[in-house]
């Protein structure tokens, strides 16, 4: 069969698939736990046998017994290839029309969570379509995935080593989210853009229960949507396993889907050819319509969808180096957990996407937007906009997010749109256009609108919708060019009116070089909003700018009866300020732990006292003296970290202030971490490094899961004199020894220390290291010795 | 289901220290969220025992567990089950979002989430015991890979018996690592009602634990949840 065939027919609908593999060969006798796969070569006759059955039950395409072929899971003596080629030759085999490559989880969890990184799981999934378009393959069905990045990686290698058409379904749980906590709504804004032919749902519940998420995907989903339910829940009846949905009932609930527009049903778990010939027969007198999915414009993390045209949506700005010492350090260091507290605080005080920049000259752009994107994306669950005027880095941070960003920026030169939209087209982002030229910003908001009606019409050549289009109408300073200020408004206005596409605005430039700049900001954000304003890009950490904002969702009645309104007033008059003045003793604040109290304390400090006398004469006696309550059990792990909390957020304080004044302080030494490689337990290499920096040491964290040649490597480049190892597992013991012998190896004088539940003084001996550290204090005794004995040679 | 805070307090290492009334909040407002965030699912499966020794063989093959502990566990059991529970991975995704911001109710919050595993596996164990109980037998005690010298390298063959990456979202790392991290693994033998081993009846030991070197329970004269 012609591949352009059935890519048509995943268009016309109903495409009938076949049932589950699995449940028919246990039936045959193959033990649960033995590879399915491997039968395609030991057993053919079996396999084909159980395709022809299928055929014969009336199924339009029959599924590749290759689920699990992938290099995590197919451990066996014949090679990956082998298995797929056989098994994509029985599916042929069986007369079907149409024959699937089956492609399955790989098995292990990805990045956050999990160690397999993104392109790791590229190159496998690569490997499972090369080799199933290699043996001739009519499509490729991705299925039971549960990770929305798993899938988006398993979808760009069918698309880029293959030329099949690609169907792709997650399985959704009784709380309609998957294992990951993708709901079906996020699934489609994440998945739709990257060039699926059919998007949907398999396995986990039978046909009754998806009903809510199949409706949700026909309500979302540009392309088809696929069902390939189980024959309802699995009980256990006198020792076998049977499914509690007859065929009769499976036909008839998956029957209804197709009418409400499903295009390609099929059976997944406890499902046989009886289901699909009853199914075959029920579809005969239906008829199939199209669905009818609604046009929205929406951008999505990997758990939760945004959508940017049923109200106003703020862009969080905090994460650009543009004018910000601190992030610029950060970023050159390498430094991510000032990055994630960043995102952090913005998602915290209302951001609904947050805006990624790290555009430094001196930078790898590239590299370091896709390590930001995979780092901040782990730690807060709301979408992104790749912000940079490189296009490889555009596609580097794109292709890295989990779910459906939004691309800042095309602006109307033609070698800019021709270089971006193809990237905001394969990877299905949005896209940010602003309205400036070859000849720079027009002084009027109608040359402003021609270049805006420009970029939406070169979109739709290529593809883009007009939905998934922002146009920034540009803000120009009150202090320079105050005349063109309301232009803005007037350009906006005109886009929304004649285009009808959804506008976003750097609001902050309004007021550069003029005092007071926040109250010129939220003015500007408020008249903008009036203009007609969608996304504005803020800093949501200024209460000023939240406020409108709050305040205009009330009168736009998109904060339904003022309810959050009330309620974050009714908070704010309840608030007594912490930083009232303190009289009390700074050390004996450490000591209960009050964060908040021992940042104002040591605020109020270093007007008259330097900051080393705060570390040495405050810091250091009262953290000891925690310590030594914490060793002799009078107080517990909890009450030590509430005093080392307290002492990070007074520590913050003065950084703040020797940024400020220039004063130095010299850091006592530099302590390298890192959690080894195979494992990712780092909470107590966390709180080791949390001491060691409350205690003054300059800690380099290397992160979990850091590769051997990592660790050496940063030794050297940085000649580090102490590090600590840490490894919570027997197993990644031994990448601890591992790591210690390659940097004694490499010659490099480095003292280990390390620590970790299963570790002891044998194992550390063992592992060839200097010390044991039997919990964080005690890491900190280690280097004031180490640290101390060095300054005397 | 219910977080046991006296539990909770013990992994956090607490022996009776006196609380101020804002880490005692504190705490609630963890077990809260660790209530609110973790999705406790499980997955079980009888499995035929072949005749007793090391390895042990269960179901014709399917499983293999190798050891002299896991077998003397086993000694006497008609059948065993296979149990795999998991909270899933939001809990998890707010420890680690926490560390960030707040370190001690990371911390919490982790001891949390350990203190419901344990409550999970008791409630997969309990649902074993009824069925087991309808056929006459009685269930001994978990069995874990890592316990005694039951190895960790079993663990992806468990998980696939039980299929638990489709039925309750489980996997395991290269380096045996169970992902979602705050999940359990176990082997429970089913008993003829005469024929169960006194010893597991109650609690175990310390003695078939991995840990027993470096366990800070005992190193403080104390002892885990499981030989209580």
């Amino acid at each position: 069969m012609e591949a352009v065939n059935i890519r048509d027919e995943l268009t016309r609908g109903p495409l009938l698939f076949d049932g589950a593999m699995g449940t028919m060969l246990q039936r045959r006798g193959l033990q649960a736990g033995a590879l399915p796969e491997v039968l395609n070569i030991t057993h053919p006759d079996v396999v084909r046998e159980i395709h022809r059955e299928y055929v014969e039950a009336g199924a339009d395409v029959v599924t590749a017994n290759t689920f699990q072929a992938n290099e995590l899971k197919l451990h066996c003596q014949w090679t990956l290839e082998e298995v797929v080629e056989a098994g994509v030759r029985l599916a042929k085999e069986s007369g079907a029309r149409f024959a699937a490559l089956d492609v399955g989880p790989l098995g292990q969890l990805m990045e956050p969570m999990g160690t397999v990184s993104f392109e790791t799981a590229c190159e496998i999934f690569a490997r499972q379509m090369r080799a199933g378009a290699r043996a001739g393959a009519d499509l490729i069905l991705i299925e039971t995935l549960s990770d929305p990045y798993e899938a988006k990686a398993a979808i760009l290698a069918a698309r880029e080593q293959t030329d099949l058409p690609v169907v792709c379904t997650l399985t959704f749980q009784e709380d309609g989210r998957t294992f990951v906590g993708c709901d079906p709504a996020t699934a489609c804004i994440a998945l739709g853009g990257l060039g699926v032919d059919a998007l949907g749902v398999n396995c986990s519940l039978g046909p009754k229960e998806l009903l809510p998420v199949v409706e949700t995907m026909l309500r979302y989903s540009r392309a088809p949507v696929a069902v390939q339910a189980n024959a309802g829940l699995p009980e256990i009846r006198g020792g076998e396993t049977v499914y509690n949905v007859t065929p009769g009932e499976f036909a008839r609930h998956a029957a209804t889907m197709v009418e409400q527009g499903v295009g390609i049903v099929g059976g997944c778990c406890g499902t046989t050819p009886e289901y699909i010939r009853l199914l075959r027969e029920t579809l005969g007198g239906k008829t199939w319509r199209a669905p009818q999915p609604e046009p929205v414009s929406a951008c999505c993390s990997g758990t939760r969808t945004v959508f940017l045209s049923r109200g106003v949506t703020v862009i969080g700005e905090r994460l650009n180096p543009t004018g910000k010492k601190k992030l610029k350090e950060a970023l050159r260091e390498n430094r991510m957990d000032y990055l994630l507290s960043e995102a952090i605080d913005q998602a915290e005080a209302g951001a609904q996407v947050l805006d990624v920049n790290v555009g430094l000259p001196e930078l790898d752009e590239a590299d370091v937007l896709r390590r930001v994107v995979k780092e901040v994306q782990g730690v807060v669950g709301i979408p992104l906009q790749i912000d940079s005027a490189d296009p490889a880095a555009i596609e580097a941070g794109v292709r890295a997010c989990v779910g459906r960003p939004i691309i800042n920026s095309v602006n109307g030169k033609e070698a800019v749109m021709d270089a971006v939209f193809p990237i905001a087209k394969k990877y299905g982002a949005l896209v940010i256009g602003l309205t400036l030229d070859e000849s720079g910003i027009p002084p009027t908001a109608g040359e402003r609108f021609a270049i805006a009606r420009r970029i939406v019409r070169r979109a739709e050549e290529y593809g883009i919708p007009r939905e998934d289009l922002l146009i920034d109408c540009l803000v120009l300073t009150a202090s320079a060019q105050q005349e063109q200020v309301l232009e803005t408004l007037r350009a906006i206005q005109l886009v929304k009116r004649e285009l009808g596409v959804l506008t976003v605005l750097g609001v902050s430039n309004v007021s550069f070089g003029l005092p007071d700049r926040e109250t010129l900001n939220a003015t500007f954000l408020a008249a903008a909003f009036g203009a007609g304003l969608d996304a504005p890009i803020l800093n949501p950490l200024s209460q000023k700018y939240m406020e409108v904002v709050g305040a205009y969702r009330v009168l736009a009645a998109e904060d339904r009866d003022a309810a959050r309104y009330i309620e974050s007033r009714v908070k704010s008059e309840t608030f007594t300020p912490t930083d009232a003045p303190v009289q009390r003793d700074l050390k004996e604040l450490i000591v209960q732990g009050r964060r908040e109290e021992c940042a104002a304390r040591v605020k109020a400090m270093l007007g008259d006292t330097p900051a080393l006398s705060i570390i040495d004469g405050c810091f250091v006696p009262a953290l000891d003296a925690v310590g030594a309550r914490f060793e002799s059990g009078e107080l517990f792990l909890p009450q030590l970290m509430q005093s080392a909390e307290a002492v990070k957020s007074a520590f913050a304080v003065i950084r703040e202030h020797m940024d400020r004044t220039g004063e130095k302080t010299a850091f006592k030494g530099r302590v390298l971490m890192a959690t080894v490689q195979g494992d990712i337990h780092d909470i107590g290499k966390n709180i080791v490094k949390m001491m060691l920096e409350n205690y003054g040491y300059d800690v380099l964290d290397l992160g979990k899961d850091v590769p051997v040649a990592q660790v050496v490597e940063a030794i050297r480049r940085e000649d580090i004199r102490l590090a600590g190892l840490s490894a919570l597992m027997t197993t990644t013991v031994k990448s601890m020894k591992d790591t210690i012998a390659a940097v004694r190896e490499a010659g490099l004088k480095c003292s280990f220390f390390v620590g970790g539940a299963v570790l002891n003084e044998e194992y550390a001996e063992f592992v060839g290291a200097d010390h044991y550290a039997r919990d964080a204090m005690e890491s900190v005794e280690i280097a004031n010795r180490f640290f101390d004995a060095n300054a005397k040679e | 289901m219910d977080i046991d805070k006296g539990e909770v307090l013990r992994y956090l290492g607490h022996r009776g220290q006196q609380l101020t009334e804002e880490l005692e909040q504190m705490v609630d407002e963890m077990l809260e969220l660790c209530a609110r965030l973790a999705k406790p699912r499980w997955t079980h499966r009888r499995m035929s025992l072949e005749a007793a020794g090391s390895p042990v063989v269960l179901e014709g093959g399917a499983l293999r567990l190798e050891g002299a502990d896991i077998a003397a566990h086993l000694a006497g059991a008609g059948e065993a089950a296979v149990m795999a529970v998991t909270l899933g991975v939001e809990v998890e995704g707010r420890i680690r979002r926490l560390e960030l911001a707040d370190m001690v109710r990371s911390l919490v919050l982790d001891a949390a989430a350990t203190a419901l595993t344990e409550t999970a596996c008791d409630a997969c164990q309990e649902e074993i015991a009824r069925a087991a109980g309808e056929d006459g037998l009685v269930t001994g005690a978990r069995f874990s890979p890592g316990y005694g010298d039951l190895p960790l390298t079993v663990q992806p063959d468990i998980l696939r018996v039980l299929d638990t990456q489709r039925k309750i979202g489980l996997t395991c790392t290269a380096s045996l690592i169970l992902l979602p991290r705050k999940s359990v693994t176990a082997v429970i033998g089913l008993f003829p009602r005469d024929k169960q081993p006194v010893k597991q009846r109650g609690r175990r030991s310390c003695d078939s634990c991995a840990l027993r070197k470096t366990c800070t329970f005992r190193r403080d004269g104390g002892s885990c949840e499981y030989t209580r």
